[in-house]
Formats: structure tokens, C-alpha cells, sequence
């Protein structure tokens, strides 16, 4: 049963993990919380439905055109309506409330184009269980973890080893700075947004075949990604995923080992409790000032 | 204009326009009712129907309102009801919550003058909005199952479904036939759900059938892999499921991915929409006891009313109901038009009268409201899900089909 329970954890938190990402992506380069990043995700789950179930595209096809789709949807987002809201000098509050608009907005569109009711995306697989030493796996699962691993590590690589990439850490740690260095800061806050908005969507076509698409299922999410990213460090792409692996390694190991009914009482004590402990959480991040 | 912007707009058109080409039809989130009716005609006869054709329960709410408008065509091309003509009221999302079932219950009271109301399946939903049709003199026939709606007292009420108190009696004479003497069981924490499994495991003990483990999670929690790997843990000879909307699909799926092959107890019909979540595969040996099962091909249904509700339903909405609750509805309006035509008025107070009377012949069965408890089913049928096919328990057992499964998945009871 550990096994079992250790790779349901490792399949819950890499998708806690893509949706904190975006979170502590955002927050480190604009400064504020993108309440809308659980809807993007569900978002990104219809549009790999879409690819994948409708167009019949082949998995990683699917995958792509979602990533690249939504790329594209969170270019527009910042440009439209994260940048002029920013350029006027509002208080952040006023900035998370347009996410909270843009959240609904989009939760609206989905209801649309795609109905009320559950899309269930066909398995990626054709063998659905493997058997190793005895124990049953998920071979969706398994796909889900190597995909959402080979993700943080390409972004990993993107953020330490390319100059654009290097351009955007140095304009999230000091706009003033990167600008003087010829950095386009605007660009690479968009460039943010778009990854952001690309990763949550991965993690909305990795979960449509193991749990279904339905404009509720952001919400959810949603709290959980948050959670994760205030755990591991709000603001840090590294603690995003260490928060993401930690609150599902909670919830799933009280589920198996205490009681369904605790999973979430048990995971959201351990948030508080690191809150009060650790306020910045486990990788001790700094907050971005005003 | 940038290229990046143009490329952007191109995809979502592209998408949009794709998912509206894969995804229309009626069963994809666009009910077709009767918008904008309101206000009381004495020519008609305006039915309510209270559903949630938004968020998980969706596909319930959407087949439901298809089945409605089927079963008021039918009526309008047979004199309707008593020679008024059968209208659908404006419809009202519930959305799954018992709020929005209250709300949308004073909507019809004050605003549409309806005559009778359909409530939703439900139970929950039921339990919150039924006081108000019940003082406002309201003709309700409920489509929930769960036994406490009918256990209210409330007189204007009756049920157009299965009691879950007479199944849970036959679920379990299910498993002591085929020798089954440990079981784990999974529910969610939905009123139907619980009160379901509270009187199956309280049945169950009675018969000396050993409950191993009982898991339960939240309703719409689709991850379950923890219950999963605890009941498989417990090693029980099968399991049983009490469980709602879709959950019931995803835990089926799960627990057959975690290694799981024995039978697998639901406590009611593991709809055709339970089958596309789980797949096919993973939804072999699937018994549970019911009036409704529902098909995935015509061909595959003998029964001669519900073949040509079938044929009507596919010719108008695209597809075939892929939840029971499409006949729970239609059956239902039958039963609202039946006690009109036996008292021979529209009135609640004489249609309500003349149920005890009420005897037809449903899509799932004969229903008997002759025992005057507002029941119209008393018995029900097994039935076994194998090979893409709902069959009949009693036939697959005769069959050696129950030989045939211990044989290719070498469990032994």
C-alpha cells in the first residue's frame, strides 16, 4: 500500500506542483496573485479535450497545441488585461480583482463552447494497469508524473541556462535593474503570464483522463495550487514544487493511513501550521514589496 | 495587427469551432425548455421540472428535461391533459444545490402558476424544496430515491422512481447467492449516498455478511486513490458502492487500475455515462438491482416500450440517454397525466386522489401506486453489466456466466 500511496502523492502533487508554478511565477514577476490560475487550468483541459478527443490529435500533439495554446491565451491576458491595469498605478487589489473577473469570465466561456456537462477525455493508453513486484500502477499516472517532471525540468533549464530566461529571473528581482540593463521587462512579464497560463494547462489535459473536465474542477484546484505555493515559498518556482509534493504527500498518506474524512483536515492544519512555523514558507522566499 | 495576437485569435477560433462541431446536441449543456412561459393559462397545463443541468450532475439535469419534453409531446399529440395543453415551464438551474432547489422551488410557486413539478433525483435537493410545493398545494412527483422523502409526511408528494428500501433487501440476497461473505464499501458523503450505505451495511450484517472496510470521500473528489489502495489492502471478496453524479465512474475506473478484478456492488444502475468514465473494460461485473438500466446500443434492449422511447430519444437528440434519470423523468409526466385522466381534472387535490389508482406500464416496469404509500415500484430486477452489455442477473447466472467469471479471474467465495 506505501508504494501505491506514494505514487497517488507523486500524481497529485505534480499537478499541485504545474498549478503552484504558475502561481509563484506570476507573484515573482508582477507581484500579485492570479486568481484565475484554476480556471486557466480547467481551461487548458478543455482545449486538450478539444485536441485530443474531438481533432484526434495523438497525445503529445494534444499536449503541444494545449501548451501553445494557451501560451498564446496568456500573452493576450497580460497584454490586455494584466499590463493597462498595471500601468495605472492601482493598488494590487485591484489587480487580483481583475484576475477574480478574468476567472469568472473564463468559467462563463467554458460553459459555453463546451456545455455544463462532464467531458471525459479517453485514456492515453491502452494498458491501463502495470504490474511491478506485486503491486498495481496507474500507467496514466505514471505518464502524468514523467510529463509534469520533464516539464519543471525543461522550465529548470529554460530559467537557468537561457539568456532569456536569465532575463526574466533578473527582471522579477528588480524591474528598475534589468530595465537599465536593456532588459524588455514588459516582454518578459508577458513571457511569464504565457508560461504560467501554458503550465496550468498542461495540468488541466494531464488530469482529464484520470478525473474528468467539468467547469468546477478549477475551483478545486485551484485552492490546492495555492496552498501548495504558499507551503513551498510563494514566489519561488522551486518551493511551488516542494509545496505541491509536500500537501499532496499529506493528504494522500492521511487518506491511506488515517481516514478519508482527514485528507483535507489534515493537509490544511499542516499549511497552517507551516504558516505559523515558516511564513515563507518551507524554502523561507522573500515577499515581493510594493 | 501582431502576429502573436493573430495566431492567438486563430487558435481560439479554431478551437471554439471545433468543440462547438464535436460537442452540440441537447446532451451537451443546451436544455431545450420552454423560455419565457409564464403566468397561468386555463388551457394549459404547465409542468415544472427542478434539475441541475450544470456542473457534475449535468448530464442528469439535461437528459432528464429531454425525457420531460418527449413524454409533453407525447401527451399534447393524445388530448393532453384533459384537453389542456402541456406546457414546460421555464426552466431553473438548481446546480446541484439544495439553494439554488429552494429558489428555483418559490420561482415556480410564485412566478410560473405551475400545476405539477417534477423534482430532481436529487434526494437532497428534494428534502430542502419539498415543504414549499407540499403548502403550496403543488402536484410533486420526486425522482430522488433516497427513502427519507417519502418519509416526510408531505401529502402533495409522491415518487416517479425506486425506493432505495427495496432495494437494498435484494442487493443483499444478491450476495448471499453468490456466497460472498466479506465486503468493502465505498460511498460519498451525498444524504442518498450515506443513507444507502448505512442500510446496506446494517442489512448486510444482519445476514452475516462481514463488512471489511468502509471508505467514503467528499462528492466531486475524483481522486481516490488513497480509499482505492486501502480496500484493495483489506482484500475483500467484493465491493459495494454507494456513491452519486460521477463519482461512482471514477472510483470504478481507479480501483480496476489499482488491480481490483472482483464484482463490484452499485446501488443502482451503473448508467451508460458511469461506463464512458470508467470504460468499458473496467466496468465488467458490475451488479446492481434496479427498474432502469440503460443501453449503449438499441439492439441490446428487449424490452418494447423502452426499445421505441429509445428510438424516439436517439432520432431526436443524436444519442441515446446515457443516465437512467431521462426515464425517471419521462415516466414521470406519465404518471402526472394519469391521475389527471383518472380524476378527470387538473386540480392537485383530485389528482392527488386518484394515485392510489395509478397502474402503468413504465419504462422500467409496472408502476403500482395501490399500496397507497406513494411508492411506485416495490420490486426490482438484477442485472449484471458484462462485455458491453447490461444482462439480466438471473439469465448470466443460468448461463454459467458467474462459473466463467471465477474461472478467468481466479477468485473463489
Amino acid at each position: 500500500m506505501v508504494i501505491q500511496l506514494l505514487v497517488a502523492a507523486l500524481l497529485t502533487g505534480s499537478i499541485y506542483g504545474l498549478i503552484a508554478l504558475g502561481y509563484s511565477l506570476i507573484y515573482r514577476a508582477s507581484g500579485i496573485m492570479n486568481l484565475a490560475q484554476g480556471d486557466l487550468m480547467c481551461l487548458g483541459g478543455f482545449m486538450g479535450y478539444t485536441f485530443y478527443n474531438i481533432l484526434g490529435l495523438p497525445i503529445f500533439g494534444a499536449m503541444l497545441c494545449t501548451m501553445v495554446s494557451m501560451f498564446l491565451i496568456g500573452c493576450v491576458l497580460e497584454r490586455i488585461v494584466v499590463r493597462p491595469i498595471f500601468n495605472r498605478n492601482v493598488s494590487s487589489s485591484a489587480l487580483i480583482l481583475a484576475t477574480v473577473a478574468v476567472s469568472y469570465i473564463v468559467q462563463s466561456l467554458e460553459l459555453v463552447i463546451w456545455g455544463g456537462a462532464p467531458l471525459n477525455m479517453k485514456s492515453f493508453l491502452k494498458v491501463q494497469t502495470i504490474t511491478f513486484l506485486g503491486v498495481s500502477y496507474q500507467t496514466e499516472s505514471l505518464l502524468c508524473i514523467g510529463v509534469a517532471l520533464l516539464c519543471m525540468l525543461t522550465l529548470h533549464i529554460f530559467m537557468k541556462k537561457s539568456s532569456f530566461g536569465i532575463a526574466m529571473r533578473a527582471a522579477a528581482m528588480d524591474p528598475i535593474a534589468a530595465r537599465s540593463c536593456g532588459i524588455n521587462v514588459d516582454q518578459t512579464n508577458r513571457i511569464t503570464w504565457a508560461i504560467s497560463t501554458s503550465v496550468a494547462g498542461l495540468a488541466g489535459i494531464l488530469v482529464g483522463p484520470l478525473y474528468g473536465i467539468t467547469t468546477t474542477l478549477g475551483t478545486a484546484m485551484s485552492t490546492k495550487g495555492f496552498a501548495s505555493a504558499v507551503v513551498g515559498g510563494y514566489g519561488d518556482m522551486y518551493g511551488a514544487l516542494l509545496g505541491g509534493g509536500v500537501l499532496a504527500a499529506l493528504e494522500t498518506f492521511a487518506a491511506g493511513y488515517l481516514s478519508s474524512s482527514l485528507k483535507q483536515l489534515v493537509a490544511y492544519v499542516a499549511v497552517l501550521i507551516v504558516l505559523f512555523i515558516k511564513p515563507r514558507g518551507l524554502l523561507n522566499v522573500e515577499a515581493v514589496k510594493d | 495587427m501582431k502576429l502573436w495576437v493573430r495566431a492567438t485569435l486563430l487558435t481560439v477560433i479554431v478551437a471554439i469551432g471545433a468543440s462547438t462541431v464535436g460537442c452540440n446536441g441537447a446532451a451537451s449543456g443546451k436544455p431545450s425548455g420552454n423560455e419565457g412561459a409564464s403566468g397561468g393559462d386555463a388551457n394549459e397545463f404547465k409542468v415544472g421540472i427542478s434539475v441541475s443541468y450544470t456542473g457534475p450532475n449535468a448530464q442528469n439535469g439535461l437528459e432528464a428535461i429531454n425525457g420531460l419534453n418527449m413524454a409533453l409531446d407525447y401527451i399534447n399529440e393524445n388530448d393532453g391533459f384533459n384537453g389542456g395543453k402541456a406546457v414546460l415551464a421555464t426552466l431553473y438551474d438548481t446546480k446541484g444545490s439544495t439553494e439554488e432547489a429552494v429558489k428555483s422551488a418559490q420561482k415556480f410557486i410564485q412566478n410560473e402558476n405551475v400545476n405539477a413539478v417534477i423534482a430532481s433525483q436529487v434526494s437532497a435537493e428534494v428534502l430542502a424544496a419539498g415543504r414549499y410545493y407540499d403548502e403550496a398545494g403543488i402536484f410533486t412527483i420526486a425522482m430522488g430515491t433516497s427513502p427519507s422523502v417519502m418519509q416526510k409526511g408531505w401529502k402533495h408528494i409522491i415518487r416517479g422512481s425506486v425506493n432505495y428500501d427495496f432495494v437494498v433487501p435484494e442487493v443483499v440476497s444478491c450476495i448471499n447467492d453468490m456466497e460472498i461473505s466479506k465486503i468493502a464499501v465505498m460511498k460519498d458523503q451525498s444524504e442518498a449516498a450515506l443513507t444507502f450505505a448505512q442500510a446496506f451495511e446494517e442489512k448486510a450484517k444482519e445476514q452475516g455478511i462481514e463488512i471489511l472496510i468502509s471508505e467514503s470521500c467528499e462528492p466531486e473528489d475524483t481522486d481516490l486513490s488513497a480509499q482505492c489502495a486501502r480496500i484493495i489492502a483489506a482484500d475483500p471478496q467484493a465491493v459495494f458502492i454507494s456513491m452519486t453524479s460521477n463519482d461512482c465512474g471514477y472510483f470504478v475506473k481507479q480501483i480496476r487500475q489499482y488491480g481490483y478484478d472482483g464484482i463490484i456492488f452499485d446501488k443502482e444502475s451503473f448508467f451508460a455515462s458511469m461506463v464512458g468514465i470508467a470504460g468499458a473494460e473496467n466496468s465488467n461485473y458490475i451488479i446492481f438491482a434496479n427498474p432502469y438500466v440503460t443501453y449503449e446500443k438499441i439492439e441490446d434492449c428487449t424490452i418494447d416500450n423502452m426499445r421505441a422511447f429509445l428510438e424516439e430519444y436517439q432520432e431526436r437528440f443524436g444519442q441515446l440517454p446515457t443516465t437512467e434519470i431521462a426515464y425517471r423523468a419521462y415516466d414521470s409526466a406519465m404518471v402526472i397525466w394519469e391521475a389527471s385522466k383518472i380524476a378527470g381534472s387538473n386540480e392537485a387535490e383530485a389528482m392527488l386522489a386518484a394515485v392510489p389508482k395509478i397502474k402503468i406500464e413504465g419504462l422500467g416496469g409496472t408502476m403500482d401506486y395501490s399500496n397507497n404509500d406513494g411508492e411506485p415500484y416495490h420490486t426490482v430486477r438484477r442485472f449484471i453489466y458484462v462485455d458491453g452489455v447490461n444482462m439480466d442477473w438471473n439469465e448470466w447466472m443460468e448461463s454459467g456466466g458467474y462459473l466463467k467469471y471465477k474461472e478467468t479471474t481466479k477468485n473463489e467465495y
